[in-house]
């Protein structure tokens, strides 16, 4: 999933009423995904719901 | 909305032998990247969905108890906890301790389980669903029961305890948020919106499943916890 997916897709769950998304991420270990949602994903989803 | 981390698996190209240090590294990152909760997995071999059986996995409460002395705000849980495999009783007492030891930052999760092949692996009983439903509804009951001031007996059709003491009681208050795991509509929601402050559910189910769950008058305050998907 690219950033736009992760965001679009925190939108559609917020909007029926979900209020924390679990992410399972294999490639945790590479660390960079987790920068990933600090500086893309969790300030933008903040906003949601 | 927040954002929660998952780590679903232990084998990592370092080996088990950096199984330590990697998840500090990973704990720590979340930690300070603003992820809301942490979770691992409560399962005793690798789920068929990640991998092999034969891969890594740690035992999960002494992995949570080692991620809450690595992180100062994240919250942590069990994803999800099988009922099955421990008494009631000395799962809460697991549970209250992971809070207490966290300063109060801990989830507690509970399902009806469904790995059989862990469980006859590993020698654990694996009753039927109907009964595992059943051990799921008291296993709550009693939960509720030792996080309150009630320290009397419990007596189900299943568990029998004289003695519902927890001391000391958990530092979340009234105490950590329950989670139960699925969302079957007849039995898992039914106990969702009876006994918990949270469902966990996959992302497709959840969305076809809006309706549902006003249905299941789950209380509007409850947050529905899902897996959207797999990240890059």
């Amino acid at each position: 999933m690219q950033v736009k997916d992760v965001i679009a897709q925190c939108r559609t769950l917020a909007d029926i009423g979900v209020q924390q998304a679990i992410f399972n991420m294999p490639n945790v270990h590479e660390i960079k995904p987790l920068e990933v949602f600090a500086r893309e994903i969790i300030p933008v989803v903040a906003g949601f719901g | 909305m927040r954002i929660g981390l998952q780590v679903p698996n232990f084998t990592w190209p370092e080996g088990s032998t950096r199984i330590p240090g990697k998840l500090a590294e990973i704990a720590r990152t979340a930690d300070d990247a603003g992820f809301y909760s942490l979770w691992v997995m409560d399962h005793f071999f690798q789920i068929i969905m990640v991998g092999p059986h034969e891969r890594d996995m740690l035992e999960c409460y002494t992995a949570l108890g080692y991620l809450a002395a690595l992180t100062k705000k994240v919250k942590l849980g069990a994803l999800v906890t099988g009922v099955i495999y421990r008494y009631p009783g000395i799962l809460v007492k697991t549970a209250t301790t992971l809070d207490v030891l966290s300063g109060g930052r801990s989830y507690f999760s509970l399902g009806a389980a469904w790995n059989e092949q862990e469980s006859k692996g590993l020698g654990v009983p694996f009753p039927s669903l109907g009964a595992r439903f059943e051990l799921l509804e008291e296993a709550l009951q009693i939960t509720k029961q030792m996080w309150s001031a009630n320290n009397g007996p419990y007596h189900g059709k299943h568990y029998h305890l004289e003695e519902t003491l927890c001391s000391p009681q958990p530092l979340s208050r009234p105490h950590p948020p329950i989670m139960v795991g699925g969302s079957g509509e007849k039995k898992t929601l039914r106990m969702v919106a009876q006994y918990a402050d949270a469902c966990n559910i996959f992302a497709g189910i959840a969305m076809r499943s809006a309706g549902t769950t006003e249905r299941s008058k789950r209380p509007r305050s409850a947050p529905s916890i899902c897996l959207p998907a797999r990240c890059r």
